[in-house]
């Protein structure tokens, strides 16, 4: 897999992407920086940026980065959609010889205005499973939240609108 | 066949009452006013409400229906699809009632729910389709169900009562959660879906032209998230050097807009958005040669939709059904139309323990 994975230099990146395909493929890439932390600890991708400004699709990128073969939709209206991924299908990171499934959640926190919205979807459980989280909408501070993050990794995408354009400003940000 | 049927598959609690396809009781307790200060459906608000309206709903629906609850045969509740801490209030209080009266109980996919709901009779068993009688013997399989909502974009094609297969869908966000987006964008508040229709009415949908996105793709699919993206870029073109999309946030832009401005974008949105759905229907028709269409879900009740799919329906010498709104909507007599259904063929639940909620319910895994 000849993917041109970021290089992580700093504690913020920003990034150009120049089309929703091109968003797809930078959500595949970034997916794949992290795979030693999967199932390992709780891995949460934070999406902020506007209506209409590509979250879900990168979210579609992060996915096929994991080698999920579901359609990833929308979850705004059922607030979360489950998603297993198999850590042995990245095992040249971890070399693991068995399936390891691990789920990968997408929720849409828009109408999650309250902590408590959050434990009735389970946060807390998706915490403890270590499952990795795509979190579009997220609160200001996620350690209000019900559940532990003192071993989380926290990835940060904020996307940005350039003027009149496809092109989308990506920045990114890791814990 | 008297059937009690429930769904809290969002934010609706709904409790029908039925007689094979004779609609008894059909009470939705409309959560809408509940939600509107937040711009959205509160899905704690939801669970809540869930619990506290469900026994009101319920009392309603057996006063309406003029039946005592002893004369109930049948529980069905919604299994899924829908939202997940909703749909667990309908399956615990399905199971409540199920052995209380000691009942079979059914579950039942939203979605069948939405399909069915097209067979509803009214109290003098008279057909709810307009000039029409339909019935499941009248049915010519495979048929085509277009369901379009808040949550769903599908069209499947039935082979029969029970034989369900998705041919299309939306790859990103459903067609109602476009209209509902793009009205936030507008600042038509919420629900924002059938405030844009009503914006629309005025303005002119030539005005401004957007995307039929996918509509070259020779595949049954429909991405509205393309056509949500298009229509901000549209907002933004139209206010020109006012909007600064690094400094204005999209919510903002709906205050720099004239009446004009809104009724018009509202219209030329409305049209893009059905015309993606009909570019497909036709699409389908022409792929699998269907007779009869049937369409369910709150999208259905689209006035631009119903005469446009009358032009279908003359161009493919075809039938199009719709249920009336009460029963497009997301409603409880549909599920029990579709749980009389399968209680006849001896499909219920046979432990009450292991019906838990499938908030992601493949329509496939559904027999």
């Amino acid at each position: 897999m000849a993917y041109n994975i970021p290089v992580l230099k700093k504690q913020s990146e920003l990034f150009l992407s120049r089309s929703a395909q091109e968003t797809i493929k930078f959500g595949q890439a970034l997916a794949l920086r992290f795979r030693e932390d999967y199932g390992r600890r709780p891995v949460i991708f934070r999406l902020l940026g506007e209506l209409g400004v590509g979250k879900t699709q990168l979210v579609k990128g992060l996915a096929a980065g994991l080698n999920i073969k579901d359609l990833i939709t929308s979850p705004s209206y059922t607030l979360v959609n489950e998603y297993y991924f198999d850590l042995a299908d990245l095992n040249d990171y971890q070399q693991l010889k068995d399936k390891k499934f691990i789920s990968f959640i997408h929720i849409d926190a828009w109408r999650l205005t309250k902590p408590d919205t959050f434990k009735q979807i389970g946060w807390g459980k998706y915490l403890s499973q270590l499952a990795v989280i795509a979190l579009e909408w997220p609160p200001q501070n996620l350690s209000l939240l019900p559940g532990k993050l003192d071993q989380a990794k926290i990835i940060s995408i904020k996307l940005n609108y350039q003027n009149q354009t496809e092109t989308r400003e990506i920045f990114i940000e890791t814990n | 066949m008297i059937v009690l049927g429930i769904d809290t598959s969002c934010d609706d609690t709904s409790v029908g009452i039925t007689d094979d396809f004779v609609v008894l009781a059909n009470i939705i307790s409309s959560q809408e006013e509940l939600h509107a200060p937040w711009g959205g459906v509160v899905p704690n608000l939801a669970k809540r409400a869930h619990q506290k309206n469900f026994e009101v709903v319920y009392q309603q629906a057996l006063a309406t229906a003029k039946i005592k609850e002893e004369k109930i045969e049948v529980v069905a509740v919604t299994q899924g699809h829908g939202l997940a801490v909703a749909l667990e209030v309908g399956i615990e209080k399905a199971k409540q009632l199920a052995k209380k009266l000691r009942l079979p109980l059914v579950a039942v996919h939203h979605s069948e729910g939405h399909f069915v709901a097209n067979y509803a009779r009214d109290l003098n068993n008279k057909s709810i389709q307009r000039d029409k009688d339909l019935n499941i013997d009248s049915t010519i399989f495979p048929a085509l169900a277009v369901l379009i909502a808040g949550g769903q974009t599908q069209l499947i094609k039935v082979n029969r009562v029970g034989g369900y297969e998705i041919i299309g869908q939306t790859v990103d966000d459903a067609i109602g959660e476009a209209f509902d987006k793009s009205a936030r964008v507008l600042g038509l508040g919420y629900p924002g879906g059938a405030a844009l229709a009503r914006a629309a009415i005025k303005g002119n949908d030539k005005a401004y032209s957007l995307p039929r996105p996918m509509s070259q793709i020779d595949n049954l699919d429909v991405s509205y998230a393309g056509l949500k993206t298009a229509f901000i870029r549209q907002v933004r073109e139209v206010l020109g050097p006012e909007s600064d999309s690094v400094t204005k946030s999209v919510e903002s832009l709906a205050g720099h807009l004239t009446k004009k401005q809104i009724t018009d974008l509202a219209a030329a949105f409305q049209a893009a958005a059905i015309d993606t759905l009909i570019i497909k229907i036709e699409k389908a028709i022409q792929k699998y040669g269907f007779k009869q269409i049937f369409f369910g879900g709150g999208v259905a009740v689209n006035q631009l939709l119903q005469s446009k799919m009358s032009e279908v329906t003359k161009k493919y010498q075809l039938e199009t059904f719709f249920p009336t709104p009460d029963l497009c909507r997301d409603n409880a007599a549909m599920i029990a139309i579709a749980g009389s259904l399968r209680a006849k063929k001896g499909l219920v639940v046979s432990n009450f323990d292991q019906l838990d909620r499938q908030p992601q319910f493949s329509l496939s895994e559904y027999q």
